[in-house]
């Protein structure tokens, strides 16, 4: 009611001042009483109806007001009149210039839909407010080290419950692990998405099970017997068939029972994706140095993230002295929830976009304003008649804003429209890397942001035509022929010098697409170390029976064998963690001899356990030694291979084989080095080749196992043969996530992918709308100087000269725009540092294609206007004199 | 001939009289009522067929006030409503004269109409 009203008080503004003055509170207190009242009595909705109305209703009567001012009471016509006759003109007038109107419509419509697309986006990723009570106030808490490579670490468990019980600094702290879980029984095996969360952690984001009861703190107690469970509604709904009897049964969860205690809602970051909830139950078997878990925590009122700081640091001095081997150089760290959802790099990304799109809207403004005025040439004889006949300078003026306006809110409706189909496209689009941007949708912010762009528009593109309409001088308008040259010349240069603006905003955009699409191709040209043709993998999740080491390996020597037996196929092998799309398992790792002190800084390596062939089958060369062995000896020190980086990091200089490392540097485990394999780009393609360690997959049976075939022929079609070969092996196993390496490698690459793509599409449409500039206003000129050329021609100029000379003129504001953009682009792209990769933002092969891009273009766009003049016919010309 | 020139008493050259300005003299009659009453007493004698939004209202009123068919008169004694001080409309002499001049107008139409557009047809719908 609050926006009605403030809505109805801007409409009183429109009042004759006298009136104003002395009813407009009035009228304010009126109408405000007079919704409150329809609000009582029909509703909200009502009441809206009514206020929209009401303010309706004051616009036209101080319309009529001010025209019984001016006129006198002459049946009642009022201002509202007057706009609506001009409306009704200026809809006669588009109509009778289908090809400008046309023109107008699409480019407002491309830019106002295109920037209402990408700001849906930015809404979504961006604006949306988290789904929890009081958001600000919620952070996530990790562990870091003040020195070391380990900015962000896990917690542990022992970490986290000591954590929960002394901090003096949270209201809620809960702690959640995700992880991947078999559910078995009530239907084939499936492999699900699971989490281990504490009391603490729905506590903390306010959530609660939607059926049934969430976690409490008995369950977490230490001895609590951890056999129940929380079931998502989607799995709810699709594997129990929504049957509310579900909450109090057990269902079979990595093969032990389990007690469904209620239904959890999905809505919002944490919850979303995870189908499977287990409580987080202190128990001494949890390591100290095994850290799993990210902690959540609601703040207490009235402190801020400093002050949460300062009361942690305390804490984490005195667990690191109670523990000095684990928590050696504690600190905790805290990303507060409005950095959740979107990365940095997409954030950045996103805005990179609006603004690319905001520059594209102004380049359509500039072409609408120039297409307005070459317009307002043309009809420069029309107004001045109409001035001559009597109306005001404001009549005049308002018949061009009203043409604009009727321009811009069409323009707006099919940009809207346009844009409704643009999101699907971007969802479509949409590659799988790009996270957290499913819920795109032109909300009522997105709506508003359309109305700002399109009163921005009209504003920009109408003030140059409505400040050159003709109201003084118009007898020598009237006088001059049908197209007259007064004021021609300096017209000309106003249009070329827009034009020149339109091609600098364009060059900004192409040189910001360049530089984005040069980074792919050095992204798609790194030296990844691994190889992808004819590479498949797949995902099994291994039930609690084999996840004791010697079951798991019997398991997977058993299916490998099956796997490499198959003529299709070269080699077989697993892996702990999916490359470049899996998560992270990292341990801290020393020279034997050496400790933290000597050797500096803390190395932190990234450990995958693998069978004896997964090198092989990635083409990942051994650069040194030997793979795994077939039997492992559990007697001596584990062995270990390396990754080249790492192995030099450890020993630089010094041959690592037979040298021992400490793994996990607070257990003092010793790893033997057996060999070194090239580096591999496992944390992403545009990150730095991953330190990797590689255990023997006999060690412990890791689940979900990653299987990875290099096939013979298209991988794909073997599919079906491995899934039923591991049914014959055991029909429980869940089979799951198959991608080529292919496919995993685009899906790392998809963000900075689309957003290639989209600041392509944008610098494309730039370049289009300036190349439309440039036709437009020289083919204008040569319109207007049919005369001049034709002469020039009667005195003996080629075809070639008439030709040169227009495109010279066309070329010179496009040169020109040019030189500007190119400055502008320096400046601008260095904003966009962020998301190149080994490319400058001044790279030179960039600018350099984007000046012959644009040039070429801009010739092109001269050319048919070119070959126009140089048909001229002098005679014909001079005969019309 | 403008009617709203000071001095002149005329109720006919006040016609056509607006709607908006018709239905405010009609409401006011002989009592006093503030801007929201005129509207609520319109509303409620009409059954919710006609009404006024507070925009036509007030720039009718400035209107009527101007041509001296309407004054502000001060709130009867019993006004008690708490909120800020409201102003209250009267109709003038020359107000009710103007109304009623137009009423029987349209009553003599309204019997001119008689067994013609009234009698027998009943609009579609």
């Amino acid at each position: 009611m609050l926006v009605l009203t403030l809505l109805f008080r801007l409409a009183t503004l429109t009042l004759p001042r006298e009136e104003r003055d002395r009813y407009g509170e009035e009228a304010v207190e009126t109408f405000r009483a007079m919704i409150l009242e329809r609000r009582r009595r029909y509703g909200a909705l009502s009441a809206w109806w009514m206020g929209v109305r009401g303010c309706a209703d004051m616009l036209r009567a101080a319309g009529m007001s001010r025209r019984w001012r001016r006129e006198g009471n002459r049946g009642g016509v009022g201002m509202w009149f007057d706009v609506r006759s001009d409306v009704r003109l200026g809809v006669r007038s588009l109509s009778r210039t289908p090809l400008f109107t046309i023109i107008a419509l699409v480019m407002l419509a491309v830019g106002i839909g295109a920037s209402t697309a990408i700001f849906s986006v930015i809404d979504a990723v961006i604006l949306q407010p988290l789904p929890y009570a009081g958001a600000d106030r919620l952070v996530t808490v990790l562990e870091g080290k003040t020195s070391g490579e380990q900015g962000y670490m896990s917690f542990s468990r022992p970490n986290y419950f000591d954590t929960k019980a002394r901090n003096v600094v949270f209201e809620e702290f809960g702690a959640y692990q995700g992880y991947s879980l078999t559910l078995t029984g009530d239907g084939p095996a499936a492999q699900v998405q699971g989490a281990a969360a504490s009391s603490g952690f729905f506590g903390a984001l306010g959530v609660e099970a939607s059926l049934g009861r969430s976690f409490s703190a008995e369950d977490e107690a230490r001895g609590a017997p951890a056999d129940i469970v929380l079931i998502s509604e989607p799995l709810w709904r699709t594997r129990y068939g929504s049957d509310p009897s579900l909450v109090g049964r057990t269902i079979l969860i990595d093969g032990s029972a389990r007690t469904v205690v209620g239904i959890m809602p999905t809505d919002g970051d944490w919850l979303d994706g995870v189908e499977v909830w287990l409580p987080l139950v202190d128990d001494p078997i949890w390591q100290r140095g095994d850290r799993r878990m990210v902690g959540v925590a609601r703040i207490r009122e009235g402190l801020d993230l400093d002050g949460v700081r300062a009361g942690l640091a305390p804490l984490a001095t005195q667990l690191a002295e109670e523990n000095p081997t684990e928590n050696f150089d504690m600190v905790f760290n805290l990303i507060p929830s409005s950095e959740w959802g979107a990365s940095p790099e997409l954030r950045s990304g996103l805005w990179i976009l609006m603004g690319a799109v905001s520059l594209l809207v102004l380049i359509a403004c500039l072409n609408l304003t120039n297409l307005l005025l070459a317009r307002g040439a043309n009809r420069r004889r029309e107004l001045a008649m109409c001035a001559a006949l009597g109306a005001g300078r404001g009549r005049i003026t308002r018949r061009v804003w009203v043409e604009v306006a009727l321009l811009c809110v069409t323009g707006a409706a099919l940009g809207v429209a346009l844009a409704y189909l643009g999101v699907d496209a971007l969802l479509l689009l949409q590659p799988d890397g790009v996270d957290g941007v499913t819920d795109i949708a032109i909300r009522p912010l997105v709506l508003l942001f359309a109305g700002g762009a399109t009163v921005f528009a009209g504003l920009i593109s109408g003030i140059l035509p409505a400040l050159g309409t003709p109201h003084d001088r118009i007898a020598p308008i009237l006088r001059e022929g049908g197209s007259g040259s007064v004021g021609t010349r300096s017209a000309g240069r106003l249009r070329s010098g827009l034009v020149a603006l339109e091609t600098a905003l364009s060059v900004v955009l192409l040189v910001g697409a360049g530089l984005l699409i040069r980074s792919l191709q050095e992204v798609s040209a790194v030296e990844s170390g691994f190889q992808t043709e004819q590479r498949v993998l797949f995902e099994v999740g291994l039930p609690e029976q084999y996840q004791t080491g010697d079951e798991a390996w019997a398991l997977l020597k058993d299916y490998l064998a099956r796997m490499q037996a198959m003529p299709e196929v070269r080699s077989a092998a697993a892996v702990s963690m999916r490359p470049l799309v899996g998560g992270n398992a990292n341990m801290t790792i020393l020279p034997w001899d050496e400790t933290q002190e000597s050797f500096g800084a803390l190395p932190s390596a990234d450990w995958r356990l693998v069978t004896p062939d997964y090198f092989r089958t990635m083409g990942l060369e051994l650069l040194r030694g030997e793979t795994f062995g077939p039997v492992m000896d559990r007697d001596g020190p584990m062995e270990v291979i390396l990754a080249e980086s790492l192995a030099d990091r450890l020993w630089p200089g010094e041959d690592p084989l037979g040298k021992i490392a400490r793994l996990w540097t607070e257990t003092d485990r010793q790893g033997l080095v057996i060999g070194v394999v090239a580096d591999m780009r496992e944390r992403g393609l545009e990150r730095d080749p991953t330190p990797a360690i590689y255990l023997s997959y006999q060690l412990t049976g890791w689940t979900p196992v990653h299987f990875v075939a290099h096939t013979r022929s298209d991988p794909g079609t073997l599919i079906p043969r491995f899934r039923s070969m591991l049914a014959e092996i055991d029909p429980n196993l869940p089979f799951s996530n198959v991608q080529t390496m292919d496919q995993v490698v685009a899906e790392s690459t998809g963000e900075r992918r689309f957003q290639t793509l989209l600041l392509g599409i944008f610098a494309g449409a730039a370049l289009l709308l300036a190349m439309a500039g440039i036709y437009g206003v020289i083919n204008y000129s040569v319109s207007q100087r049919g005369r001049e050329i034709g002469l020039r021609v009667a005195l003996g100029a080629s075809s070639d000269t008439v030709q040169r000379a227009v495109v010279r003129e066309g070329v010179r504001p496009a040169l020109g725009g040019l030189v500007v953009g190119m400055g502008a682009a320096f400046v601008l792209s260095r904003l966009m540092e962020t998301i190149l990769f080994e490319i400058p933002p001044t790279d030179l092969r960039t600018y350099g294609g984007v000046a012959v891009l644009l040039l070429l273009a801009s010739v092109l766009a001269c050319w048919i206007p070119a070959r126009r003049a140089s048909r001229i016919d002098p005679m014909r010309v001079l005969r019309t004199e | 001939m403008s009617p709203s020139r000071p001095g002149n008493t005329e109720p006919r050259d006040f016609r056509p009289l607006s709607h908006p300005a018709l239905q405010i003299l009609v409401t006011l009659g002989d009592s006093s009522l503030h801007g929201y009453g005129i509207m609520q007493t319109l509303e409620a004698r009409t059954g919710g067929e006609e009404i006024l939004l507070p925009g036509t209202l007030y720039a009718t009123m400035s209107r009527l006030n101007r041509q001296g068919l309407v004054e502000e008169v001060d709130p009867p004694a019993g006004e008690s409503s708490g909120g800020p001080k409201r102003r209250y409309y009267r109709s003038t002499a020359l107000g009710r004269q103007v109304a009623r001049a137009e009423l029987e107008r349209m009553a003599r139409l309204l019997s001119a109409a008689e067994g013609t557009v009234l009698s027998g047809e009943t609009p579609a719908g």
